[in-house]
């Protein structure tokens, strides 16, 4: 005669950004349709000219991966380092916000995922823009 | 109160000797020089090439065939960073050669190399000094720019101090070189089929012709620089 062990339901465990944006497959995919975007808008394309976009892409899906508490380490450079010398304007880094929406939206990350994220970079604008 | 000491000669005299001296050690270094100074003139040309037929941006090199030329010591050269592009484009060191990369762009670079020759990676921030790196192996060393993908440049390690490359002329001059045999080589990147090295027997002060018929092959690699081998692409 077998007793029923009650079995407790497991405590929720709030899921990481990382997972609400979808995981790597997704991020990777959301990369690609943004750094696709800035590199050919007229308005932001002088930043990417010669650039090899490969490694921007791979080195910003483990920076998104990492501030999103997913499993990767960042191993590219603080974004003052990368960005200086560029000159970058407000109106460049809006593009850049704009295109990630874009791609946040193309990927059906929903509206409280993608401002927990847009917060997160949000204060990388004084590292970024110089001019 | 200070005593001078009286010189054993009188100033004149002193003096004759000192010219005297002078011109006895530059008729020694100018019949020296004279009797020493040969060259090998190399001429790379492709019956491909429109105008002059030169091949730019081909290394030559001579090697003693018995025996080791004394090294020269390694003078620092410069492989800059200028508007995305690596100049200049194709250089051609003597081993143990330090090389410097400066970047003069206001944005940063990632120079780096995985041939064995030479295997490194340096980050070069604007305005901040780089270090020389010591290319201490002979061989060919292709660098690219980890952020710049198209950048690209070729050094060539020689075990030798008699090297020079060529202009837009397809010219080179192997100058001051002792008498001797010598095997005169080409190079070309990258890791180019070039012809046979040539035997030469290079008597004192005289000029020996050596010429190399070489076509370089539009894009032997997808990171060979389109301009390689176009009139200009070493500035």
């Amino acid at each position: 005669m077998a007793t029923a062990t009650p079995v407790l339901p497991p405590a929720p465990i709030a899921a990481t950004l990382y997972a609400r944006l979808g995981g790597e497959e997704s991020i990777v995919q959301i990369v690609d349709v943004t750094i696709n975007l800035v590199a050919t808008n007229p308005k932001t394309a002088r930043s990417f000219d010669k650039v090899n976009l490969a490694n921007v892409k791979k080195k910003i899906v483990e920076h998104l991966c990492a501030l999103a508490d997913g499993p990767c380490k960042y191993t590219g450079d603080a974004m003052h380092l990368v960005h200086r010398g560029m000159d970058i304007t407000e109106g460049e880094f809006y593009g850049m916000v704009e295109a990630l929406r874009f791609a946040l939206d193309r990927a059906h990350v929903n509206e409280a995922a993608k401002n927990e994220l847009l917060r997160i970079l949000a204060p990388m604008k004084r590292d970024i823009v110089t001019k | 109160m200070h005593i001078y000491p009286t010189h054993p000669y009188p100033l004149a005299k002193r003096l004759l000797r000192h010219c005297i001296l002078l011109i006895l050690a530059s008729v020694l270094a100018a019949t020296a020089f004279v009797v020493q100074a040969a060259k090998f003139n190399v001429l790379v040309s492709s019956p491909g090439i429109p105008a002059n037929g030169g091949v730019i941006n081909a290394g030559v090199y001579a090697t003693l065939v018995s025996g080791v030329a004394p090294p020269k010591p390694p003078r620092e050269i410069l492989i800059e960073q200028i508007n995305k592009e690596f100049v200049p484009l194709v250089s051609i060191v003597q081993v143990g050669t330090p090389i410097n990369f400066p970047n003069r762009d206001q944005i940063r670079h990632h120079v780096f190399s995985f041939s064995p020759a030479k295997t490194f990676e340096i980050k070069l921030y604007s305005g901040v000094q780089s270090k020389p790196v010591v290319f201490d192996k002979p061989g060919e060393v292709v660098l690219g720019c980890n952020i710049h993908d198209t950048m690209i440049a070729y050094v060539l390690v020689v075990d030798t101090p008699y090297f020079a490359k060529t202009g837009a002329d397809g010219r080179a001059l192997l100058d001051d070189l002792p008498a001797g045999e010598y095997e005169v080589h080409m190079w070309y990147p990258i890791g180019a089929a070039v012809p046979a090295p040539q035997r030469m027997k290079l008597s004192p002060s005289s000029t020996i012709e050596v010429k190399f018929t070489f076509t370089p092959r539009p894009n032997a690699s997808p990171r060979a620089s389109p301009n390689l081998g176009a009139p200009g692409a070493g500035k």
